[in-house]
């Protein structure tokens, strides 16, 4: 008998919490392309996973920052908290390809749940939960994850609520020293997780604060906030280096959207490109925006038959706030508010002026959610199904990720163009040739290297090279590669185009490094053929980029060569 | 809160329906193009399973049980393992005149129309007409709904989806009001079920089972808490509550006999592993979680791995509709309707997880899961379970059960039913896709050269029985056939010997039958016939009149002797010992004794049904007067 009360009781209590459960369960669209047995092709590459590992292997170290493949800078790059709950996964056992996944899906989980608790005293259970939903499925949002794989920027944006909930919202029973110590404690992860976007979330809190009833019972909340935040930006530059912040930005003014942007359905996987032709979705979203244009409507609606239509009384933000807010941010990422930036030199915390449309969407999901507050006769269960059913409906053709099952190594073997190109992988394959096959013809096969053994005049040596962008290319570069004798004489050689027949989507056609995406892997096969003339073995084959016109050698990153080398004798050895 | 169904209103009922199924119409655009979605899964199939139906009506076969041309002419018993229903179907359009592909589209048409119409009646038993509506929405527009019907083309399946909501409101109804109309009525439907789709027996019946136990007990429990009866007189009276659920499931599976006796007492006579082994072993179809959400849709094939060119999603507003009724159905005041959706909340759920890689210790623990072949195939149980819950959510709120009323249309309607029912059908138009394009030479236009080609290409329909050890990969039938002859013929001409001891010359052929006259010079002779071995086969001799000279049929005398059957060693082919002279040899497939019982007990069945439907207003008569002499006493 106690056992059924027991059970009742517990019952309750997630009864109580159920628009919790809805949120936590309607989020799974967003969240459920991570537990696929992979990883993705996002602009990022696998660069967050080669500086895991690199962090991993030394955990006590504070003043690490991330540094294969990239140059890291403090204010504008992934912050360091996404690295540290990777770590912390990694140490439970999980691998380094799923935590990263996880602190992802930790952050829309937290983002979801914080929105939810932000708003919750304002508008009410519903209200909270479709405000939530809203945030969870902005089409910035999604791109940040499965199209950049920003994983600082995600989880900077998944923290943001909670921080905003714990600075500025009044819980009735609410503790102020506990709330001080926790919107302390928020913003300071917050800082952490990405500190431009950081600073730049604690102005608008600022903003909101400003609007906000009850000021001075807010203020120490807020200067906790202002002090985790500032603690966070500190030890960020300390590890990266006070010299991080002086890092040029000068591709930041080439990057402001256009308006037709912002309204725009487009998805895609491309970069961000100067000028209005970006290859990646910058749009606000259609749900956010249609929401908080029907919460605006129904406002006015209200103030003209002279309804309240506030939120409840625990909660005395004004409707302004997010409308203002949002507004700002957005005019912040058009071509006209290039002025302001110069004159404020805020454009250092951030890479892109775009990166303010999660911000600014954010703000939005605020109305947005408030429309069920200013009509209540939409709470019912099938008006909510709709909204909410409207709101999943928009964002989901876009949760397509570009899987991927490659077997990612810890560290690429090599980078040109300060890491704009990762060379991932090398494998070695000589063609069969007929005689060894008894055959008179031809043979397709082709055997690794490390099986067929020692290379031979005659064979047909094969290079496949799998290559990764980090970022946009503007030219095409061609790849050089050198087989050379013991005595360092050249043998033969091969120059093609990089990116010659290794289309992805169209296999034979050509794609070369001037079409690649960031993120995306481009196998490329590059045959040598030995000349029968040729000197025996041991060779050594040398593998480099250079620009045709310049004919111009690209150093090897982290490196004073020029050219990278590779013993075959080793190979055939394995 | 909800309110008990209105008592059914004839016009408020036939809108519902007459909406529903106007809006189920866009479903069937795909089917209004001009030719064929030859490319989708089981396409070809479905056409190629109706002209060997057709070939057998035509033969006069009213219950066909084998497939003349399967693997490559040699036959078999298809018909005597596949559920049949929607193959009758079919034939009666093609009796009319159609060719088989505006057949099969015209199934598909009547099965969405079907769904429509049953998913909307059933919903609207227990949730008003709105709910009705919305459900039967949800049920043809859910993805797997739409994944069969033209990714799979999978007919018997599509079929089935008329049936699954006829099968749980009668069992609803005897629950709570048992009568005898609806007991016959749902062994009908039970048996329409099983009729269609061997799978389904699998998925349904156990789900069934358990509602009945479910609701059983729950009355029983219910009664117990305010009678104070100890948990003995639970089980009973769960049992005796039980007891009209329990019958037409008899009932049911007596009517289902004629298929479902040999199907079951005769599978191991086929070669299992060309159903549930290979391509068709449930281990590489596992559906991967994220593949659950995923917006991917196409026509590729389902693959191992992660990668599956086709999807799998279980539908985003199907999906939000049960996410939100967690909030509603605690709302619903009939404790039967309640406990009905709260079993359809556990089973969508244990569906959706049997779907899953993680519950592959279950599908190796319970091997009758194996018939099912694909664990995505529980998409139909989540499509059912997501379309009675959906109704759930319009129902638990709306302030009255009519959707128009003396004033108008309720606001009720214009602001929630409309712009659900709205988003609904947008959710699932970009699925609205059938892949039409012309047949390639293996598959048609449909003939029986096309469908050995077809054979030939995929490997489908190249089923053996247990007694051939190599599985055919062309045949001399074929050859024939591909030449431009006709097969006259089954009897293996170049297995008989060029000394003259043996000749045959056939006499007549059909699907299941060919008498040919033989003449032996010894008893050492036999004849081999190009036929695959199946129980039911028979061969018998018959006397030889030798009159008339011109007319070997009529010289057919007397039965003499019934000869055994052997099977050659690797092919399985049908060998029938002659004895020494000139006879007439006739092999005919018949019925065995558990085709014949099956028969038996369906025709039983059959008529138990018909005298509890003529009994049922003799005691409604009979209760009418008897209460009316007790009010004339009072």
């Amino acid at each position: 008998m106690r056992g059924v009360t027991a059970i009742v009781a517990l019952g309750k209590q997630i009864a109580r919490l159920r628009y919790v459960w809805l949120v936590l369960a309607l989020t799974v669209f967003v969240w459920a392309p991570l537990t696929y047995p992979g990883y993705f092709q996002v602009h990022s590459g696998f660069v967050p996973l080669f500086n895991l590992l690199h962090g991993y292997s030394a955990p006590l170290d504070l003043q690490w920052t991330p540094s294969v493949a990239t140059h890291y800078e403090a204010m504008r790059d992934d912050g360091l908290l996404a690295y540290y709950l990777a770590r912390l996964l990694m140490a439970l056992g999980i691998s380094s390809v799923c935590s990263v996944k996880v602190v992802f899906g930790l952050a829309w989980v937290l983002g979801a749940l914080g929105m939810y608790g932000w708003l919750h005293p304002a508008f009410g259970a519903p209200g909270a939960c479709l405000a939530a939903l809203v945030y969870s499925y902005l089409p910035y949002r999604i791109a940040a994850v499965y199209v950049r794989g920003a994983w600082g920027e995600v989880l900077c944006l998944g923290l943001i609520p909670l921080g905003m909930a714990a600075a500025s919202t009044v819980y009735p029973l609410a503790s102020g020293k506990r709330f001080i110590l926790l919107s302390g404690l928020a913003w300071w992860f917050i800082g952490l997780s990405q500190p431009g976007l950081a600073v730049w979330a604690f102005l608008c809190l600022l903003g909101w604060w400003a609007f906000s009833g009850d000021r001075l019972r807010r203020l120490w909340r807020l200067l906790a906030a202002g002090g985790g935040c500032s603690v966070a930006v500190v030890y960020t530059l300390w590890a990266a280096g006070w010299h991080s912040v002086a890092n040029n930005n000068a591709a930041f003014f080439e990057h402001f959207l256009y308006p037709a942007q912002l309204v725009s359905p487009h998805w895609g996987f491309g970069p961000s490109r100067p000028g209005w032709n970006d290859g990646l979705s910058l749009g606000l979203g259609l749900a956010p925006v249609a929401l908080a244009s029907l919460a605006l409507l129904l406002r006015i609606h209200c103030a003209g038959k002279g309804q309240a239509g506030n939120p409840s009384p625990g909660e005395r933000v004004t409707w302004k706030a997010p409308f203002l807010i949002a507004t700002v941010l957005t005019l912040l990422t058009l071509p006209l508010s290039a002025p302001f930036w110069q004159l404020s030199a805020l454009w250092q915390l951030l890479t892109y002026p775009w990166q303010l449309i999660g911000l600014a969407g954010m703000f939005l999901s605020v109305p947005a959610g408030g429309v069920l507050h200013l009509r209540p006769r939409w709470a019912v269960p099938s008006m909510q199904a709709v909204l909410i059913g409207f709101v999943l409906l928009a964002s989901y053709s876009y949760l397509q990720p570009r899987y991927t099952q490659y077997e990612i190594p810890p560290r690429p073997r090599a980078g040109w163009g300060e890491h704009r190109i990762l060379l991932l992988d090398i494998r070695l394959e000589v063609e069969i040739p007929p005689m060894a096959a008894g055959l008179p013809v031809p043979t397709p096969g082709r055997l690794p290297l490390s099986a067929y053994g020692t290379l031979r005049p005659g064979d047909t040596l094969h290079l496949l090279l799998t290559w990764q962008a980090t970022q946009a290319l503007e030219r095409d570069v061609k790849l050089f590669a050198h087989l050379v004798d013991a005595s360092g004489n050249l043998v033969t050689q091969a120059d093609p185009l990089l990116g010659a027949g290794s289309d992805p989507d169209a296999p034979g056609k050509d794609l070369f490094t001037s079409q690649w995406e960031p993120g995306r892997l481009i196998v490329t096969d590059v045959g040598i053929h030995v000349p029968m003339d040729a000197p025996p073995a041991p060779y050594r084959l040398a593998l480099g980029l250079y620009e045709e016109e310049t004919m111009q050698r690209w150093p090897v990153d982290d490196s004073e060569d020029n050219q990278i080398v590779f013993n075959l004798a080793e190979w055939s050895a394995r | 809160m909800s309110q008990r169904p209105a008592p059914i209103r004839p016009p408020d009922f036939h809108l519902g329906l007459g909406v529903a199924l106007l809006l189920a119409l866009f479903a069937i655009g795909p089917l209004l193009q001009p030719g064929y979605f030859w490319g989708a899964h089981d396409a070809r199939n479905s056409v190629y399973f109706l002209f060997e139906f057709d070939r057998s009506i035509r033969d006069g076969i009213l219950w066909p049980r084998w497939g003349p041309d399967w693997g490559f002419g040699y036959g078999y018993p298809f018909w005597n393992i596949y559920a049949p229903l929607a193959y009758y179907v079919g034939e009666l359009a093609v009796l009319l005149g159609f060719e088989y592909t505006t057949t099969i589209k015209l199934v598909f048409a009547l099965s969405i129309l079907g769904s429509a119409a049953s998913m909307y009646l059933f919903v609207r038993r227990l949730l008003g007409t709105a709910g009705g509506l919305v459900a039967s929405l949800i049920y043809v527009y859910a993805p797997y709904h739409l994944f069969d019907l033209y990714v799979r083309a999978a007919l018997a399946e599509s079929f089935a989806f008329v049936f699954i909501p006829l099968v749980f409101w009668g069992f609803f109804e005897l629950m709570a009001r048992p009568r005898v109309r609806t007991l016959v009525a749902t062994a009908f439907a039970y048996t329409g079920l099983v009729l269609t789709s061997n799978v389904l027996l699998v998925l349904i019946t156990p789900c069934v089972l358990v509602y009945v136990a479910v609701l059983a007990l729950w009355h029983a429990w219910h009664k117990r808490t305010s009678n104070g009866h100890t948990i003995g007189w639970i089980c009973i009276d769960g049992v005796r509550r039980a007891l009209p659920g329990i019958a037409a499931f008899l009932l049911g599976t007596g009517l289902q006999a004629i298929f479902l006796l040999p199907a079951l007492a005769e599978r191991n006579y086929v070669r299992l592993d060309q159903w549930f082994g290979g391509r068709y072993a449930f281990g590489d179809d596992f559906v991967y979680f994220h593949q659950l959400f995923s917006p991917v849709w196409g026509f590729g094939a389902s693959v191992p791995g992660p990668d599956d060119k086709v999807g799998f999603q279980l539908g985003l507003l199907p999906l939000v509709l049960f996410c939100l009724s967690f909030l509603t159905v605690a709302r619903v005041r009939d404790a039967v309707v309640r406990w009905t959706l709260r079993f359809w909340q556990v089973v969508t759920i244990a569906a959706v997880f049997l779907m899953t890689p993680a519950s592959s210790v279950v599908w190796h623990a319970i091997p009758l899961l194996t018939t099912v072949q694909f664990p995505w195939r529980l998409g139909i149980l989540t499509t059912t379970g997501f379309a009675v819950l959906g109704g759930a959510i319009v129902a638990s709120h709306i302030p009255s059960p009519s959707l128009i009323t003396r004033k108008g249309v309720p606001g009720w309607v214009m602001r929630s039913l409309i712009p659900l029912v709205l988003l609904l059908m947008i959710g699932a138009y970009p699925y609205l896709i059938a892949e039409v394009r012309d047949p390639l030479p293996t598959e048609g236009p449909v003939s029986l050269a096309a469908l050995f080609r077809y054979q030939q290409a995929s490997d489908e329909m190249t089923g053996t029985t247990a007694w051939a050890r190599r599985i055919p990969s062309w045949s001399p039938l074929a050859e024939q056939v591909i030449r431009g002859e006709s097969i006259h013929t089954k009897v293996n001409y170049s297995a008989i010997p060029n000394d003259g001891r043996l000749g045959v010359h056939s006499v007549e052929m059909s699907t299941v039958h060919e008498l040919v006259w033989v003449y032996a010079a010894d008893d050492q002779q036999s004849v081999t016939f190009l036929t695959a071995y199946y129980p039911g086969w028979n061969a018998y001799i018959y006397e030889d009149l030798k009159h008339p000279q011109d007319d070997l049929k009529a010289r057919v005398g007397r039965l003499i002797a019934r000869a055994e059957i052997r099977t050659t060693p690797d092919e399985g082919w049908i060998v029938v010992p002659v004895p020494q002279g000139e006879h007439f040899l006739e092999l005919r497939f018949e019925d065995t004794p558990v085709r014949i019982a099956g028969k038996v007990i369906s025709a039983v069945s059959f008529l138990v049904a018909l005298f509890l439907l003529a009994l049922d207003p003799l005691r409604c008569i009979s209760r009418n007067k008897t209460r009316s002499a007790s009010g004339l006493r009072e």
